[in-house]
């Protein structure tokens, strides 16, 4: 590994506690400098060193090691330990670098969508957001993941309320957030209560040794279980506890809708995958039987509903909402199959569709930015008034798909071949089922916009107004991935196998 | 990269494409469109002369594709792919549209790369093409054709999907094994594949696709389409499934069935489009019986098919060039203003139904001798009936309306000299197919199996064809005499598309609105409610739906509630 | 037939192959038409019996003149169904909404 060569040592030693810690200081501290400008500088060089300490942890875990992070020097179970391992580590990655894309995209996203007042307030909010979503992900203990999850929540109602400048009705979408997020965390921790009562500590390393112990523990076990499946499961948009999200994306500014939709939805369904397969064991019965009757059906229920969904929605970001439901369809059906292909597939799917729906959420939100515009009957010809945003959008949307060639259809194609490995025939059509459904919608989309004429003011033809640089660098930049992923997924393949592995034989957990 | 360019014949043609879609001189792509089927056909020729070094694989991402795989099955697919191309590229010279000229060199190219194909997955690859780039010529056919092509697209994209599905179960049972051979039904990726074929080649209940958007496309794009992409789905059902009885009666019915909706239709290019499904049956029953004398039936009656169904298209095409239309209740009385089509119109019907000397007569008695061989006696006697169908709706109907009939009166220009030589060079090939001295002979070098031995011209079997042909006619003169011989009406038939452009349709329209009724309904009951019983704070606090827009979240909550009973109770039966 | 033979007033514009043609459309052409498959039927039943299937080639149903009659019953089969199928399947022009008109 030479590129770690040229790491600084404490970028990698304590790259764990810095993740989480230089964000969410300065993130305090951006909120109340003066000038917009120099927030958005200082968010950038946080999330760069953030990513960079990420990428820099990837590679180390790629090398063969894994890092134990006590916090304040306490040995756990006393002390909070951050676990650094082949399952949370690509998450960390996806979530620092997609602040990164964010905050480049955000430079005239924002000045377009946020009063000038809130600005710096917004970018440390996000700043903050970011803290709490590499924390619960960093973490090794139960409670602390409780308090990350409720700062990253917190800093993300506060974020999609900003978005009531454009529309009124961020407000009442971050109210109903707020009230459904709060439920979620709340069953979450009453679930790590109980555990806690089981077990008598918070570490999970510690929990999972006396839960497997105790062969899966007695009744507070369980419950704890069920209150921490809905718990995450609300936080994750699994059907039906979905309905905090449509609202939220549509009406949060597209910088956040962005950010939400590629890392806030990905890491919930990460601290389930921790949860279920390394606290939890599958092999205890209870947990078995949850995985295959609630999650798996949920999952399939939702990617069918969800998809339908999509296809009658009339606001292009409804429509992307929606379909990010039934993605997280696939991904559960991924993780309630269970075995190390599908939990592979699921795990690659999880990236890969925060690469996907990234490039497509910038590309409307680019959309609005020029022409204010997010009903799909109004993108009539933007590929001749913004050419290179909907290529990237059309690129984006083949790989939501699943055409050959792009990362869709690898994650799809994994999915598909481990659901019928494992005999599942009938997952493998719900695959098919849905991918056509989502034809449907995305080809709605793209046909509107390729094959209709740009709409007429004033007798004259709506002029020609390519986005921005900065909006079309990270858009280009995730369609971009998300082409070479489909040409060749070796290194996603590689990070998805070790997060399985981990999953299934808790190697570093 | 040019070995690679250099495997495959189809790919020549595919890049021929790409260079016309950038090229703004209509003189050259035409000298191009004409090129480029002649050198594919001589580096098919160059190939059969040692098949075993034309082979060509490549590997991506640890998957072995083979490029090239050259046969004698694949090779006189090839040879009539390349020959309809030559003649498509005459029969469009007098027209000036890059997308036409260079989608119909994609789409050949990759109906010709398709068949060479020695894989599924590079199959599927080529599958797709063929149905995207074949789509412009569908949408050149002007405003209405869009729907239609809409259609013809969605049905193709899913045809390729099943396939891919088909394929790749097929090949996990198959340990990896991807080989574009032998298939059969045995395992469910088999099933999968068949319906893949099913839908391109137009099984019944499938079919409605080749009546819904032939007719609607462009003169040339219509002539373009009926060569290649049936046929590339017949030659993959010939590669995946001969001698799978199921076939057997899916191409019998298919021989059937079309006759009934073709004598009823008023669109001419619509009654070919019935036409050419039918032609199709005979073939897929073919394969379904598979003996060798079958498959060699299948293989030089595709040769006589692509040759006679182009001469129809083409000659109801430069009629509708003339006169705007093909409907058959407009036209009538041509031969006055249009003789040589009228005589190449006369030689291609008497092709299809298989008049002595001409070419079906050496072809479609081969496939129909293989059932007689078989004892399929039924499947006999459907054949012989959708044979003298095939006399009423293409050797008599198309012909006659068009030319002969009540006269129009419509005076117009004969075709333009490209058309002609094109009808012409269409004519002489079907003619020549069945030369008694050396024609069919020719022809019959290029099967696949040119070990088996069958002789046309014998005695009875003229004198049979010769009396069903002759009791056609007798009938049709008998029942225009005593007339009861239906006139044309203009109208739309219904046909199994109806389920889904009509049915289908209504059904999700009905749907919604019922949907928007429900849920309005529901929000008015969940409304009443809330504002009974909470009347009085109603009106304190709001003035205009503040608390409305806070209620919504009381439905999530009492979902999560009831998710979270459902999960503990998913947990309790666990542990009983 | 008898209405067909209004002879049109523009017969001046027509192809010069067409006018050694023209024959075609004669009244007289067109009444004995049918004579052309009778002769035709006569002739060919008869070359029947010079020419039978050969032995264990034949359908079981084959017997004299079989094909003739086969071709004659489909073939008016075939037409006098399109009465009754049109009543059932036909449908005005714009029935789809998508317009059939082309001309």
């Amino acid at each position: 590994m030479d590129i770690l060569s040229a790491y600084p040592a404490w970028l990698i030693t304590h790259g764990a506690a810095l993740l989480v810690v230089l964000p969410l200081l300065l993130g305090a501290i951006t909120a109340i400098l003066p000038r917009e400008r120099l927030a958005w500088i200082v968010t950038l060089i946080v999330t760069l060193i953030c990513t960079a300490a990420a990428f820099g942890l990837l590679l180390t875990i790629f090398g063969g090691e894994t890092q134990l992070y006590k916090m304040g020097g306490w040995d756990p179970p006393h002390g909070i330990s951050y676990v650094i391992d082949g399952l949370n580590t690509p998450v960390l990655l996806l979530i620092s670098a997609m602040a990164v894309l964010c905050t480049i995209y955000g430079l005239p996203s924002v000045a377009a969508e946020v009063e000038p007042k809130k600005r710096a307030p917004f970018y440390g909010a996000f700043l903050i957001g970011v803290a709490g979503l590499l924390g619960m992900v960093a973490t090794g203990d139960a409670f602390n993941v409780f308090v990350f999850l409720e700062v990253s929540s917190i800093s993300t109602y506060v974020l999609v309320a900003m978005g009531a400048s454009r529309d009124r009705r961020a407000l009442t979408a971050a109210y109903r957030y707020l009230i459904l997020g709060s439920i979620g965390a709340t069953f979450f921790v009453i679930g790590v209560g109980f555990l806690y009562m089981e077990t008598g500590t918070l570490n999970m390393a510690d929990m999972a040794r006396i839960l497997s112990d105790l062969g899966g523990g007695s009744r507070a076990a369980l419950i704890g279980f069920g209150f921490i499946i809905i718990g995450l499961g609300l936080k994750l948009a699994m059907f039906p506890l979905h309905m905090w999200l449509p609202g939220a994306y549509a009406y949060a500014p597209s910088f956040v809708t962005v950010f939400l939709a590629s890392t806030a939805t990905k890491a919930a369904l990460y601290l389930m995958l921790r949860f279920t397969f390394t606290v939890f064991d599958p092999s205890f019965e209870y947990v078995g039987t949850v995985l295959t009757y609630v999650i798996i059906s949920m999952a399939v229920l939702g990617m069918l509903l969800a998809s339908l969904q999509a296809i009658f929605q009339t606001d292009a970001r409804r429509t992307l909402a929606f379909s990010s439901i039934a993605q997280v369809g696939y991904m559960l059906l991924g993780v309630g199959i269970g075995t190390a292909a599908s939990l592979s597939a699921g795990y690659l799917h999880l990236i890969n569709h925060a690469i996907i729906k990234g490039a497509l959420f910038f590309a409307v939100g680019a959309f609005w930015y020029r022409y204010g515009i997010t009903r799909v009957e109004d993108f009539r010809g933007l590929s001749k008034m913004m050419p290179w945003t909907m290529g990237a959008f059309t690129i984006g949307g083949l790989s939501l798909i699943g055409v050959p060639f792009t990362a869709g259809f690898v994650s799809k194609y994994n999915l598909a071949s481990a659901a019928a490995s494992n005999g599942w025939w009938w997952a493998v059509g719900v695959i098919m089922a849905t991918s056509v459904l989502a034809i449907i919608y995305i080809g709605r989309i793209l046909l509107i916009a390729y094959f209709q004429d740009p709409p007429e003011v004033d007798g004259k033809v709506v002029a020609k107004k390519e986005a921005p640089l900065m909006m079309l660098i990270p858009m280009w930049g995730l369609a971009i991935l998300s082409v070479v992923i489909g040409l060749n997924a070796y290194w996603m393949d590689r990070a998805a196998d070790g997060a399985a592995q981990v999953l299934l034989l808790g190697v570093g957990g | 990269m040019i070995d690679m360019i250099l495997s495959n014949p189809g790919f020549i043609i595919i890049l021929a494409g790409v260079v016309c879609a950038l090229l703004p001189v209509s003189q050259i792509r035409k000298a191009i469109l004409l090129i480029a089927p002649i050198f594919a056909g001589y580096m098919i020729y160059t190939a059969t002369k040692d098949m075993e070094a034309a082979r060509f694989a490549v590997s991506v991402g640890g998957q072995e594709l083979t490029l090239m795989r050259m046969d004698r099955l694949a090779m006189i697919w090839g040879y009539v792919f390349c020959l309809a191309g030559v003649l498509n590229a005459i029969y469009g010279f007098h027209e000036k549209c890059k997308i036409t000229d260079s989608s119909a060199l994609i789409y050949m190219g990759a109906a010709v790369s398709g068949v060479f194909a020695g894989d599924f997955l590079t199959l599927f690859i080529f599958w797709e093409m063929a149905a995207i780039s074949s789509v412009m010529l569908v949408w050149k056919g002007g405003e209405k054709s869009f729907p239609a092509g809409i259609r013809y697209l969605a049905i193709h994209v899913l045809s390729g999907v099943l396939l891919l599905a088909g394929a790749v179960m097929y090949g996990r049972a198959n340990g990896g094994d991807f080989t574009f051979g032998y298939v059969g039904l045995e395992n469910p990726g088999g099933c999968l594949l068949l319906i893949a074929m099913g839908i391109k080649c137009g099984f019944p209940f499938l079919h409605n696709w080749i009546q819904d958007a032939y007719p609607k496309a462009s003169i040339t794009g219509t002539v373009i389409l009926s060569a290649f992409t049936t046929k590339l789905a017949l030659y993959a059902l010939a590669r995946a499934f001969p001698g799978t009885d199921l076939l057997i009666y899916i191409g019998a019915i298919m021989t059937c069935f079309p006759v009934f909706f073709a004598v009823i239709e008023n669109d001419l290019r619509r009654v070919l489009s019935y036409s050419l499904n039918n032609q199709l049956g005979f073939m897929v029953c073919g394969i379904g019986l598979g003996s060798e004398l079958a498959m060699n039936g299948v293989a030089a009656h595709l040769a006589a098919d692509v040759i006679f169904k182009g001469l129809l298209f083409m000659s109801m095409g430069a009629v509708m060039f003339r006169t705007g239309t093909a409907k058959a209740s407009e036209l009538g009385g041509l031969f006055r203003s249009m003789p040589y089509t009228t005589i190449f119109c006369l030689i291609g019907a008497g092709s299809i139904a298989a008049f002595p000397l001409l070419s079906a007569f050496v072809t479609k008695s081969m496939i129909i001798t293989a059932a007689l061989y078989e004892h399929e006696w039924i499947v006999l006697a459907m054949l012989l009936f959708a044979s003298a169908g095939v006399m009423e709706h293409s050797g008599i109907k198309v012909p006659y309306f068009t030319f002969f009939s009540h006269d129009s009166g419509k005076r117009v220009k004969e075709a333009p000299v490209n058309m002609l030589v094109a009808m012409g060079l269409a004519s002489i090939l079907c003619i020549f197919f069945a030369w008694p001295w050396g024609g069919y002979q020719f022809l019959y070098s290029l099967l696949p199996n040119p070990e088996v031995h069958y002789s046309p011209y014998t005695g009875n079997h003229v004198v049979t064809q010769m009396q069903l042909l002759f009791a056609a006619m007798f009938a049709f003169a008998l029942l225009k005499r005593i007339g009861v011989y239906p006139d044309e009406k203009r109208a739309e038939i219904l046909d199994f598309d109806w389920t889904y452009r009509r049915l289908g349709k209504n059904i999700a329209i009905w749907i919604d609105a019922m949907w928007t009724r429900l849920s309005a309904n529901v929000g008015r009951l969940r409304k009443r409610f809330i504002d009974s019983a909470s009347d009085k704070i109603y009106h304190m606090f709001s003035p205009a739906g503040a608390l409305s827009s806070a209620a919504p979240s009381g439905l999530p909550a009492v979902l999560t509630g009831s998710m979270l009973v459902l999960t503990l109770f998913v947990i309790y039966l666990s542990r009983l | 037939m008898a209405k067909h033979e209004n002879a049109p007033a523009n017969d001046e514009d027509i192809h010069p192959l067409s006018r050694k043609l023209l024959f075609l459309g004669d009244h007289k052409f067109i009444d004995n038409f049918i004579w052309l498959p009778i002769i035709g039927l006569v002739i060919t039943v008869m070359a029947g019996f010079i020419y039978p299937f050969p032995e264990g080639y034949a359908a079981p149903w084959d017997f004299f003149a079989s094909w003739a009659i086969l071709g004659f019953i489909a073939y008016s089969f075939v037409v006098l169904s399109a009465g009754p199928l049109f009543k059932l399947l036909a449908r005005d022009e714009s029935y789809y909404g998508e317009g059939g008109d082309d001309d």
